[in-house]
């Protein structure tokens, strides 16, 4: 990344940590972690499963939240306030331009998310529980799963309106999590019919389960870390994908 | 607006009448277990969490419909333990709960069966053993005892749990004691003599003094068996061990240790010195706790007291005759000669 894209995504990083709405984003985010422990209360025993699996949970719906209300009218926001021309006019290219954004955003959501860990694993100490490798695989997962998330709001936010880049990034996450269904419904001989299509579906659809590790992290179970270094690259190739499908719709558009 | 308020309160009267009738049977939906794979989004553990949440406070709850209950706890276990197969909490209280609440011993057999069969599968896969398996495998040795009263299959259960090394010694001590009543002695002998060269030595202690115990316990019943047959108690210990029955060599490892009183009571004094060490060392981790909470050391008397002791409470008998347990400055226990 050059120069000019390092300064864009310092603007960018800059511009989304004064963002009210990230500040109510994190409190949303924080409070899931912290409530989650008043429901552990309410169950007989495994209490620190209830925190952790709530708290990895919301911190899922954190990153989804952010790449939906902040992420998906980063766009927007800068043709709205005529800082795009400013900037394009300048030295900057269209595709600096999506990078400085793209980078500026994934600082600010890792931020945010390395925040609530943080306060998950305070809150897990606090209540007696240890900080072991499943807990930290399962927020490296959601660390790349904020980047393609990033990268999709952009994508769409290229694209079109804000709402509807929010409402896609939504069905991005939904349909990302729901893939490894379409392999079940074929696992075993069954729905013969679809099984065709649903293998033609099931690999074409992004899988966010590729880097979803947060629910084994109180199983006792060891962390597959190949499986994440896989899913890693898998991700990183679905945010490669996006950024340039992003790069050609902001070339595209007129100002 | 008076008169409104307190027709409305006269009406309530009725109306909480009919909403608890109405909740009698009114069974919260459960998903299948596919839908809600699907629809938890990657989230399954939160969702088989908020499940089992949404189910807690039902289980307490009154119904009429035998069946309909039936097959809402059926579908309650298997979506939860499906969404989270290491829920471990679910197969537990929730075959705890069939078999006791509700009286289908069978269906607790089945749940615990399907949660050892996934630990089993996991751990194939995994190539290592989980403590729940292990937890699982006694659950269900035990509900195979209580519930079903099947002798056989509870042994068959605690011999698979006893040879995982995270058995706890309350369990190899049931087994131990229905292998003595099948004389299957050698076999009873073994469950111990096999961790004597644990590597923990708290666990080699703790086998070493279980061992003396089950020799003590052949003995025993030896001893019964003789005054049952002879229609009178054994003179000597020479005679109880001629006329046992023992192999030769069992009955050597048997009696090593075994003393007969005046009174023919059978005591091991190996046993008892074992006992005693393992007496002090609780007494010394007591003592640690007891010290970090009070700042200062407790006396020995403070081990035999029921009040305000939450920690360990001895009893008299605990100690060596002619004997006194003492602590010193930096919380170590021994025995002395009492004076």
């Amino acid at each position: 990344m050059n120069r000019r894209a390092t300064a864009i995504a310092l603007a960018t990083f800059r511009e989304a940590v004064r963002d009210k709405l990230l500040l109510l984003v994190v409190v949303f985010g924080v409070g899931m972690v912290l409530f989650s422990r008043v429901l552990g209360w309410l169950s007989v025993e495994d209490e620190l499963k209830m925190v952790q699996d709530f708290s990895l949970s919301g911190m899922s719906l954190l990153a989804l939240f952010l790449a939906m209300l902040v992420g998906a009218g980063s766009l927007a926001r800068e043709v709205e306030r005529h800082t795009v021309y400013t900037v394009l006019t300048r030295t900057a290219t269209r595709t600096e331009f999506i990078l400085g954004k793209f980078v500026g955003l994934v600082w600010v959501f890792w931020l945010c998310l390395l925040g609530a860990g943080a306060v998950l694993a305070l809150w897990v100490l606090t209540w007696g529980g240890s900080i072991g490798a499943p807990l930290v695989a399962a927020m490296i997962g959601l660390l790349l799963e904020t980047v393609v998330l990033t990268a999709v709001a952009l994508f769409l936010g290229a694209l079109s309106a804000p709402a509807i880049a929010s409402v896609g990034t939504f069905a991005f996450y939904l349909v990302g999590h729901g893939t490894e269904a379409l392999r079940e419904l074929t696992a075993q001989g069954r729905s013969p019919d679809f099984a065709a299509v649903y293998s033609v579906l099931y690999r074409v659809l992004p899988n966010l389960e590729n880097v979803n590790f947060i629910n084994a992290t109180t199983s006792g179970r060891p962390v597959d870390w190949e499986s994440l270094g896989l899913g890693a690259l898998y991700v990183l190739l679905w945010t490669a994908a996006l950024l340039a499908g992003a790069v050609v719709m902001f070339r595209r558009r007129q100002f | 607006m008076v008169g409104a308020v307190a027709a409305a309160a006269v009406l309530q009267g009725g109306l909480g009448e009919a909403n608890a009738a109405r909740r009698r049977n009114d069974f919260r939906y459960t998903p299948d277990r596919e839908v809600a794979r699907v629809l938890s989004f990657g989230h399954r553990s939160s969702l088989a969490d908020a499940l089992w949440l949404r189910a807690l406070p039902d289980f307490a709850r009154e119904f009429d419909d035998r069946a309909l209950k039936e097959r809402w706890l059926n579908g309650v276990f298997d979506v939860v333990t499906d969404l989270d197969p290491t829920f471990y909490t679910a197969y537990s209280y929730g075959s705890t709960y069939l078999a006791l609440i509700n009286k289908q011993a069978d269906s607790a057999i089945a749940l615990l069966e399907r949660g050892i069969a996934r630990y089993q599968a996991m751990e194939a896969e995994d190539g290592r053993r989980y403590a729940a398996g292990t937890r699982l495998r006694i659950d269900l040795a035990m509900a195979y005892w209580m519930h079903k009263r099947d002798r056989a299959a509870t042994i068959r259960h605690l011999e698979i749990a006893v040879e995982r090394p995270d058995c706890d010694f309350l369990t190899r001590n049931m087994l131990v004691g229905l292998k003595l009543e099948d004389r299957d002695d050698l076999i009873a002998l073994s469950y111990s003599a096999q961790l004597l060269d644990h590597q923990n030595p708290q666990v080699r202690a703790k086998a070493a003094e279980d061992l003396e115990y089950t020799k003590l316990r052949i003995a025993r019943r030896v001893q019964r068996e003789f005054a049952a047959e002879q229609g009178r108690d054994a003179a000597s210990l020479d005679e109880l061990r001629a006329g046992c029955g023992l192999e030769p060599e069992l009955a050597a490892m048997v009696f090593e240790t075994v003393e007969m009183s005046a009174d023919g009571k059978l005591t091991s004094w190996r046993h008892d010195e074992l006992r005693v060490q393992s007496t002090m060392r609780s007494m010394e981790v007591a003592a640690q706790i007891y010290r970090r909470d009070n700042g200062r050391w407790p006396t020995i008397d403070w081990f035999f007291e029921g009040a305000g002791n939450s920690l360990l409470v001895l009893r008299r008998l605990d100690i060596p005759q002619g004997k006194r347990f003492v602590i010193d400055d930096e919380g170590r226990v021994s025995v002395v000669e009492d004076e």
